[in-house]
């Protein structure tokens, strides 16, 4: 379903005729209106927003916390896939967290961390890391059923170490499944990122997002949505790129 | 030297009301292939015990010293990560069993296999003959001297199946193995075997047995299509008298 979406298949062009569409239809059409900004005021007030929002510290910051969180989580998964892949308390206890999703909006849940560690810099990268590899970890669980028995029981007939079984085949066997997996976090990750950076209103996209109601500056709001889209489309297509390149042998 | 030659035996097996006090003497003496046909999993079940691949049963499985079973599964099980060299490597690399083929001796192994020249191929998911090539020369690897072949060929074509027949005598007669299959299939096993076990979950014994090799030197002026078209009906016939309706 989400392959066959267009905005999936070619966001860029999609992008292309939306800004072709907004330039036309708001420079010369509807020049006087609330709904979106004139792409020459948008144009003139580039240099503006670049230096009174701090954007491009701000623009790293988030973009830094998204790579971070992916990449760790990644990381952390591999790290404990061993232990994932046997039932045990702690999947128990990741499984029984990762269920939390359904019943806590991550709004309140980010308003508590907030609350707690209110001047911490790091605490959106671990909170981002924490959700990244909750979820990841509760998606392979999940997948875990749906190995195909015959590489284990080849591989018990084979003799070959248990460690082996787990850390390699069972793991590598997940991996192909876990794309879908995987772009999906990446999309919760930016929308997790920017509620909570517009509650925290200190870095990133969600405080020029907070300020640029609060000063009710279009423009700005418009260029963060563009960058935004520009950066989630290209994570999706790195992403993948990755999977094509490395995970999909079969 | 006759207890020599029975290499398998097993004593009041059971599994998964799939087998149920089943007793088996297998006379699988080295260097030929045999196969049990059957129209339900028992089969499947038994070489999965044999092979170690299936741990919950009760009984008594025996082989004898020295000798290993190895299991190929019905459906593919090279790992479609590594490539035809890296499968063969990470088994020899990562089996406990000790004797095994030096990591000089898989080039070899590949040859044998009919892969010469795919060593850095990656075993498409599609490939049946090609993945069951690796499988078979990840077996040898680790000098098997038994390999259970479990309805492996069953989806494969007719032109990829009789290049694996072949393949299966060659490696039989220059390894020095036995090949005990699984199959399905009545034209199959008597194209392949030297003895035939027919057998039926939840049957304590094998239905019958019929040795091939016995069948063949029986032939005078009878045409061989003649008689294994005699054998084909005689097995059926000795299914229906089981009630086995699911004979494909």
């Amino acid at each position: 379903m989400l392959k066959k979406n267009i905005f999936y298949q070619k966001p860029f062009r999609l992008l292309f005729s939306f800004l072709l569409v907004w330039f036309v239809l708001f420079e010369f059409v509807l020049v006087a209106n609330g709904i979106l900004p004139k792409p020459s005021s948008v144009y003139n007030s580039i240099k503006d927003i670049w230096g009174i929002y701090s954007f491009l510290p701000n623009i790293l910051y988030s973009f830094g916390a998204i790579t971070f969180g992916l990449v760790f989580s990644v990381l952390l998964i591999y790290f404990f896939r061993k232990v994932l892949l046997n039932k045990n308390i702690f999947t128990e206890l990741i499984f029984a967290v990762n269920k939390l999703k359904h019943f806590i909006p991550v709004v309140i849940l980010s308003a508590f961390i907030i609350f707690w560690f209110n001047n911490s810099v790091y605490i959106e990268y671990i909170f981002i890391l924490i959700i990244g590899f909750i979820y990841l970890s509760g998606e392979m669980m999940l997948y875990s059923d749906r190995t195909k028995s015959e590489y284990i029981l080849a591989a018990k007939s084979l003799k070959i170490i248990d460690k082996k079984i787990n850390g390699e085949i069972k793991f590598k066997q997940l991996l192909p499944m876990l794309e879908e997996s995987f772009l999906k976090l990446h999309f919760i990750l930016w929308s997790v990122l920017i509620t909570f950076e517009f509650i925290q209103h200190q870095w990133g996209f969600g405080k020029i997002i907070f300020d640029s109601l609060k000063y009710r500056d279009m423009p700005t709001l418009f260029v963060v949505a563009l960058i935004i889209y520009l950066l989630i489309s290209s994570g999706y297509f790195i992403i993948k790129f990755l999977f094509n390149r490395y995970v999909h042998w079969e | 030297m006759v207890e020599k030659n029975k290499i398998l035996k097993i004593n009041d097996l059971i599994f998964d009301n799939v087998l149920k006090n089943f007793n088996f003497e297998i006379d699988v003496s080295q260097n030929s292939i045999n196969s049990i046909i059957c129209f339900d999993n028992s089969a499947s079940s038994l070489l999965k015990i044999v092979g170690n691949a299936e741990e919950n049963f009760k009984g008594e499985v025996t082989l004898n010293e020295n000798l290993r079973a190895i299991y190929i599964p019905k459906n593919p099980s090279s790992l479609p990560w590594l490539s035809v060299e890296e499968n063969i490597k990470f088994i020899l690399e990562n089996s406990s069993y000790k004797e095994a083929v030096a990591q000089n001796q898989v080039q070899n192994l590949i040859d044998d296999v009919g892969l010469t020249g795919y060593e850095k191929h990656f075993p498409a998911n599609n490939s049946l003959g090609f993945r069951f090539r690796i499988s078979l020369a990840g077996t040898l690897a680790l000098k098997s001297s038994l390999i259970l072949v479990d309805n492996s060929l069953k989806q494969m074509d007719e032109e990829t199946k009789f290049e694996l027949y072949d393949l299966l005598k060659k490696i039989s007669s220059k390894y020095n193995v036995s090949f005990l299959l699984a199959s399905n299939d009545i034209n199959e096993v008597i194209y392949l075997s030297e003895n035939i076990y027919l057998m039926k979950a939840g049957n304590s014994k094998i239905i019958d047995k019929i040795n091939l090799k016995e069948e063949w030197q029986k032939l005078n002026k009878e045409g061989r299509g003649n008689r294994q078209l005699q054998l084909k009906e005689k097995i059926l016939h000795l299914f229906l008298q089981q009630d086995v309706n699911n004979i494909l």
